[in-house]
């Protein structure tokens, strides 16, 4: 759904670098570079980053606006 | 005993024991886990929440994030309410966020702290709302220990490791390939003395690769359990220094009252 806020398995805090990782493996870099740069050096936290599909703008999109609701 | 800082970032630290039982370090990493009390987030009651996650899901994710201060609460188990929470043992954030336009995320340092516990990142996304999207809530924070809750430990990583020791039998031809084959690359051939040399011995992973691929056998792979190194990983709530230094007072304050209580034994 959303980023979680830490790592399941050691309980690093990795929710604060998410977006600085999307950000920059959307521009192509390799994300095993942009991890490394992170601080983020165990695999079950890279694997936080690597598996995670941000599934809360799919579900933003169902949201209905109040304002068109009023008008409707 | 002897300590020596081997290494120190923002949130990691090293930290060598000499001539101390592993036993001894170990009690200290589990004090570190354990024992040192932090607040979080304990309670939330959510007034309003129009946003795409559930309240318990927000309440989790307040929780998990690391907090700071709290140096003047109480443990909820020493405080006259006996527990239940009140303005001695337990310390207010509230958030409050309405969407006036579409994805905007809510950080962590949104949550306003009424009393001395704020959070220790204030990067961390909570929520992300749409336009007319709402949350409001009370959270209370309360110390903890990580015994009780994950949520409670100070540190992510905390691990002990012996000193690796590599031997190098005068036997040794420089045929090189124990340095190529090395999964850490810590060998390397010193070209001036004409010698195998270890470059960083702690990086050993104690793999004994090195051991299988010599074909002189003149390569050993042991370990000295008396030096140990102790890393640790703080979350935020306290320095890596700070926990250091109080699990050494836990540990003294344990010892002390098993000594009464025994002092006490043979008294009576
Ligand atoms: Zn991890
Ligand atoms: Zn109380």
């Amino acid at each position: 759904m959303i980023i979680p806020v830490r790592c399941f398995t050691c309980g690093k805090v990795i929710g604060d670098k998410w977006e600085e990782f999307r950000k920059a493996t959307l521009s192509g870099r390799n994300p095993a570079e942009v991890l490394d740069s992170l601080g983020i050096k165990r695999y079950c936290c890279r694997r936080m980053f690597l598996s995670h599909i941000d599934l809360i703008d799919e579900a933003l999109q169902f949201h209905v606006h109040k304002k068109e609701e009023v008008n409707a | 005993m002897d300590v020596e800082v081997l290494g120190s970032t923002n949130d990691q630290l090293s930290v060598i024991f000499r001539g101390a039982q592993p036993t001894f370090v170990n009690a200290i990493r589990r004090i570190i886990m354990a024992e040192i009390p932090i607040p979080a987030i304990e309670k939330v009651y959510v007034a309003e929440n129009t946003s795409v996650l559930y309240d318990e899901i927000l309440a989790h994710r307040l929780g998990m994030i690391p907090m700071r201060g709290g140096e003047t609460l109480v443990p909820p188990d020493q405080c006259n309410c006996g527990g239940k929470g009140c303005g001695f043992c337990e310390s207010v954030l509230t958030l409050e966020v309405e969407a006036k336009e579409d994805n905007v995320v809510v950080y962590s340092g949104r949550l306003k702290a009424e009393g001395s516990v704020f959070p220790a990142n204030n990067d961390i996304p909570i929520v992300k709302l749409n336009s007319g999207q709402k949350i409001a809530l009370v959270a209370h924070a309360r110390l903890g220990r990580g015994k009780e809750h994950a949520k409670w430990q100070p540190v992510s990583a905390c691990v002990i490791k012996y000193e690796p020791v590599v031997s190098i039998q005068a036997d040794c031809d420089l045929c090189g390939i124990c340095v190529e084959r090395c999964p850490r690359k810590i060998l390397e051939i010193n070209e001036n003395e004409k010698k195998l040399a270890v470059r960083s011995i702690w990086d050993c992973s104690l793999c004994k690769v090195c051991e299988e691929v010599c074909p002189k056998s003149a390569i050993k792979v042991s370990y000295n359990d008396k030096t140990s190194r102790l890393t640790i990983e703080t979350t935020g709530s306290k320095s890596n220094e700070e926990l250091l230094i109080s699990a050494f007072d836990f540990l003294i304050k344990k010892c002390e009252s098993l000594k009464n209580s025994i002092g006490g034994a043979t008294n009576g």
